[in-house]
Parts: C-alpha cells; sequence; structure tokens
C-alpha cells in the first residue's frame, strides 16, 4: 500500500511540474512579461553566466513542443550545419521555430547575428531575414539607424514593407539625434512604394504600404510641419492618381484640409473625380473615398 | 521616322505585356493625312493581337502602341495609351469585394484526389493573400497577384461572404497601446483606433498577419499570429508619489502558423468582436446594432468549430451561406 501510495506520490509531483512550468509558458505570452525574459539577460550578463534561457512554446495546440534552449544552444546547431547538409523538413522546421522564437522574445545584441547566420545557412529566407530585423525595430535596440539603412540599401521590399509599420511604434525614436532623424528621413524619402497593379485596380496591401510610408516620413519629419512637406513634395509631385487615395486613406485629407493646404485638396479632388469617372467598377476607390 | 516615308514597325502593349506587332506600311486615305497634318498617310497598320488567358479578366487596362523606327529609336504613338476592358473568360472575373474569398483546385501530378481539396485565398481589392508551403514552409504568406493566382486550369468561383456589414474601430498597428501613449497620463485611451466594415477589416487583418509573418503547417490546427502591444507599467508606481516615470514595455507581434484555409478562417475570424482572435481595441462603431454583431459571431463560431471539417473546399462553401 505504501508503495502505491508513494508512486503515486511521484506521479503527482511530475504532473505538478509539468502543469506549473506551462503556466509558466502561458504567463509569459502575456503583456508586459516579456521583461522576466530581458531580466534574466541583464542578469547573466552582469553574474557572467553564459547564455540567455528561453522557455516557451511553438508551433500550433497541436504541435506544441516545449524550446528551453539558449542563444549559444541555437547558434551551436546552426554553425554546425554544413552548408550542403540537406536537413529533414521535421528538423529544418524545429530549428526555424527556434530562431523565429528567439527572434520576437529577444531584441538583444544576439538577435541579428543568429538572424544572420541562419539566412547564410539557409535555415531563413532573405526575405524572412529582412522582415525579422524590420521586426527588431519595434523595441528599443542599440543602433536602429544601422538596421534601417541595411533594410534600405538591400532593397528588400517586404523588409521595407514591414518597417514602415514597425517604426510607426518604435520606443527609440524620441532619444534619435537630429541628424540621425534626418539621415532616416532621407533614407525613407527614397523608398517610395510602388502600386504593384493594373492603374485600373486598387489592392488595399498598395494602399496600405503606402501609407504606412507616409506615416513612417512624418514621425521621421524634423521641419516645422510636415503638411507643409506633403502638399510641396507628394501630393504637388504624384506620380499616379492612386497615391491620393493612399492620402486619404492615411487621414491626411482632414489635415491638409485643416492646415489650409487648398491647392493640395482641389488637385486631390479633381484626380480622384477623373479616377473615378475613368473606371466606375472600382468599389474599392468608393470605399476610400467615403472616408474623405 | 514618324513623319518619313519609311516603313516603322509597332509594338502593342496591354499592362505592361506585349499582346502583338507588326510593320505599319499601309497607305491610308487622303483623309487621314490631312488630319495628321503630315505630308503621307503611309504609316497604317492593321496588327491581330494575342491576348493572353491570364489578362482576360474582365480588367480596363492601358494599352500602349510604340513605334520602332530604323534608326533604333521607339516612341509611343501620341494618341495611345488606349483604355480598353479585357472581357473575361467564363470563370475567370477578378473579384469585386474585399475579402471575397477565391479558390482553385491543387495541381500535384501525383496528386489525384487530394487536387480536390483545393486551395483558397483572400482578396485585397487587387491581389490574392494566401497562405502556401506544402513543399517548402518558408515565405508562407504571400500576396500574389491575380494573374499568377488566377492561371490554374481548374479556378473556382469567387465567393462573396454572406453578412451583415457593419462598422467596427479597431488597432490596425503591428504594435497596440493597451493602456495609452503617455507616461503622465497613461489611464488615457489612445486615439489608435480606425474604422471600417467587416470585408475592410478582414483583408486588413490578412495584411496584418502577412506582414506579421508565419509559418505553415499541414494540420487543420493554426496559431493565429498575434499584433504585438506596448504600455506603461503604472503597477510600479506607487500611489503615495508625487510624480512616477514607468517603464515603457513593448511586446513584439508574434508569428503564426497556417494552412490555406485556416489562415482564411482567421481573417475572417478576427472580424468577430465575439471571438477570440479581434483586433485589440476592437469594438462596435456609433450606434451599430449589437445584434448584427452577435449573428456575425454565430456565424464565426459555426466555422471556427471544430466539429466542422477542416479543409479548403468545406470553407470555401462555409462561406457561401448563413450557417446559423
Amino acid at each position: 500500500m505504501e508503495c502505491v501510495m508513494r508512486f503515486l506520490a511521484i506521479i503527482a509531483l511530475i504532473v505538478a511540474v509539468v502543469v506549473s512550468s506551462w503556466i509558466y509558458i502561458d504567463r509569459e505570452d502575456d503583456v508586459g512579461l516579456r521583461q522576466v525574459g530581458v531580466k534574466d539577460f541583464a542578469l547573466s550578463k552582469r553574474y557572467g553566466v553564459s547564455g540567455f534561457s528561453l522557455a516557451g512554446v511553438v508551433g500550433g495546440d497541436n504541435e506544441k513542443f516545449h524550446v528551453n534552449k539558449d542563444y549559444k544552444y541555437i547558434l551551436q546547431q546552426i554553425e554546425s550545419l554544413q552548408n550542403s547538409v540537406r536537413l529533414t523538413d521535421d528538423r529544418r522546421a524545429q530549428l526555424r521555430d527556434e530562431i523565429f522564437y528567439y527572434s520576437r522574445k529577444a531584441n538583444d545584441d544576439f538577435t541579428k547575428p543568429l538572424l544572420k547566420m541562419a539566412w547564410e545557412k539557409g535555415l531563413i529566407s532573405e526575405k524572412e531575414y529582412y522582415g525579422e530585423v524590420a521586426h527588431m525595430l519595434s523595441d528599443n535596440l542599440e543602433d536602429p539607424k544601422s538596421i534601417i539603412m541595411e533594410i534600405v540599401a538591400a532593397k528588400n521590399s517586404y523588409g521595407m514593407e514591414v518597417m514602415f509599420m514597425t517604426i510607426q511604434e518604435a520606443p527609440w525614436r524620441e532619444g534619435l539625434a537630429r541628424q540621425d532623424r534626418d539621415e532616416i528621413f532621407a533614407a525613407l524619402e527614397k523608398s517610395k512604394p510602388v502600386f504593384t497593379t493594373e492603374m485600373s485596380v486598387i489592392s488595399m496591401s498598395d494602399i496600405y504600404r503606402y501609407e504606412n510610408w507616409l506615416k513612417a516620413l512624418e514621425l521621421f519629419y524634423t521641419g516645422a510641419d510636415y503638411m507643409d512637406h506633403l502638399d510641396r513634395i507628394i501630393v504637388s509631385k504624384a506620380d499616379e492618381p492612386r497615391e491620393f487615395f493612399a492620402v486619404i486613406y492615411g487621414g491626411y485629407y482632414k489635415k491638409l484640409l485643416a492646415h489650409g493646404k487648398f491647392e493640395s485638396i482641389a488637385r486631390m479632388n479633381r484626380v480622384v473625380a477623373d479616377y473615378q469617372r475613368s473606371y466606375p467598377e472600382n468599389s474599392i476607390s468608393e470605399m476610400i473615398v467615403q472616408k474623405m | 521616322m514618324p513623319n518619313s516615308g519609311q516603313i516603322v514597325g509597332i509594338h502593342i502593349y496591354a499592362g505592361g505585356t506585349y499582346i502583338g506587332g507588326g510593320n505599319a506600311s499601309l497607305t491610308r486615305e487622303f483623309a487621314v493625312q490631312q488630319a495628321c497634318n503630315s505630308t503621307h498617310s503611309n504609316h497604317g497598320f492593321d496588327i491581330p493581337v494575342s491576348v493572353p488567358a491570364a489578362l482576360l479578366d474582365g480588367t480596363v487596362r492601358d494599352v500602349q502602341i510604340y513605334s520602332i523606327h530604323e534608326d533604333g529609336s521607339v516612341a509611343q504613338l501620341d494618341n495611345s495609351p488606349v483604355r480598353l476592358k479585357f472581357e473575361a473568360l467564363p470563370g475567370r472575373e477578378r473579384p469585386s469585394n474585399l475579402g471575397d474569398i477565391v479558390g482553385r483546385d491543387l495541381q500535384y501530378e501525383w496528386g489525384g484526389p487530394l487536387n480536390y481539396f483545393g486551395h483558397i485565398g483572400i482578396w485585397d481589392g487587387g491581389n490574392v493573400i494566401e497562405a502556401t508551403g506544402a513543399s517548402n514552409s518558408d515565405d508562407t504568406l504571400k500576396i500574389t497577384s491575380w494573374a499568377t493566382f488566377s492561371s490554374a486550369p481548374a479556378l473556382w468561383p469567387t465567393v462573396v461572404p454572406v453578412l451583415s456589414d457593419y462598422a467596427q474601430n479597431y488597432c490596425r498597428e503591428i504594435i497596440c497601446n493597451v493602456n495609452g501613449l503617455s507616461a503622465v497620463s497613461p489611464w488615457i485611451l489612445p486615439i489608435q483606433t480606425h474604422v471600417g466594415g467587416l470585408r475592410e477589416l478582414a483583408a486588413k487583418r490578412a495584411y496584418l498577419s502577412y506582414l506579421i509573418g508565419a509559418s505553415y503547417t499541414r494540420l487543420a490546427t493554426f496559431t493565429p499570429t498575434k499584433q504585438g502591444t506596448k504600455r506603461y507599467q503604472v503597477e510600479l508606481c506607487s500611489p503615495f508619489a508625487s510624480q512616477c516615470n514607468p517603464p515603457l514595455v513593448t511586446v513584439k507581434a508574434s508569428r503564426g502558423t497556417y494552412r490555406c484555409e485556416t489562415f482564411v478562417m482567421h481573417s475572417w475570424a478576427a472580424t468577430s468582436i465575439h471571438s477570440e482572435y479581434a483586433f485589440h481595441h476592437q469594438s462596435l462603431y456609433g450606434f451599430e446594432n449589437p445584434k448584427k454583431a452577435e449573428k456575425w459571431g454565430r456565424q464565426i463560431d459555426y466555422i471556427m468549430s471544430p466539429l466542422r471539417i477542416i479543409s479548403p473546399k468545406a470553407m470555401y462553401e462555409n462561406f457561401k451561406k448563413w450557417n446559423v
């Protein structure tokens, strides 16, 4: 009897450990508790503990497996791969999940080198590399300008698309020197998105991309009034009518009006009306115009 | 040259695609010479064009006509581009509404019956946002042109999901403020919401997932992409302190795992305020009737139910009618 009780006690202990680990994992995903990981990392650096321990869950509900690997472990796994080695699908998927998990949970000195190596070893694609690097911009990091310049220099359209969105909420923006802001603004300005479909068609993805570009520009503008810039540079020198639909969708029509940019407003009204007359079957243009 | 008697070549393009060419060597009637204020009328042409099936989708396109001269120079004709509607082949019409569901048979040579289950994506007004990756899990979420998507031989008719459209506020960013923009007064709700109808929300959610990123899974279960959050940790402030500077905590957006139909399903499920997949700050706009949202919530519950068969074909059929 005593033996059975001991056995049951051991089973109960194992269950308790497993359940508590899952509770921890659930909490890890909660708002704000990522700080726990960051604190661990800071402590590990301070006390010379190697690596940064991460615990979490990767994959869908039926694909859960634990990731309890530190940065060094993941790096070793990637480094040990020969370029010519073809991984099994499962092993490759597992490594990819670990890399992405680290990339989204940490935003430290190791994140970018890890992603770079993963790209070089063929574990993630070029698009995924620049996308992940662009996601780093949504949180505090050491040298955001170099990341922006790298993405712009690579002309990776997906990376830029993600970047236009993530830098809008970037907490590091406030501490930037004016010269850095100007350089970032100039780099962004040269990266004007293009519309991907025939003129008669409005893809909302194109509109979102252009709208995010406008907002990103606004956040790094160091002049007195961004509406002046929008008026002089963007609205007056638009290459095609769909740019105006993105301006409207982004809420800038009302802002231009409030700033008394009546010439721009008149031009936008005329071009938008011409577009709608030319392509009366386009329901997206109607939806956007209703937001004027 | 255009005004010389030399024979010139003609190239014709529709939306950037070459559709025909030949020589402008026909002599036209004298009236043409007069109308063009030219010394001759030797550059008439009658050139048959061959329009690829991918362009026959009901879209209005600009057709550009270029003259190619003996010295190698090229000029676009003054009276081009010409705006023409390319009538659609039966069953290949472009979708007309945001969030429409497009589908096609799979194209495995070895697939046989598997091809019947098909592949679906979501329409963003001009392109298809889709989850692909049966053979390669990289870059799972893609924005694909209609010409590419519809080039499959067995294209399914577009489904316009049945719904009673209503407007909602929602956060459309990758990172949403969950307790305010200001460290001084974080309890003030952020002005970070946008207003849109259900179709707009579905297309936006698909695009957000595309930006956030996802991996492919062969399973019928999925992990949704999640918008990131940022907030001031005001709970660290002492209620007795005269001032407090709480730290700002950012949580990056998290990646998802999808198969094609679970991606479409999640994009639409996010439009329901009653589902667990709603956007941050999602709420009914103005005086919208809450009963519409409740009915839509029940429809989404039906479609999302684990008791349903989850396959591209089944999902496609489920969106065609009210199921509740």
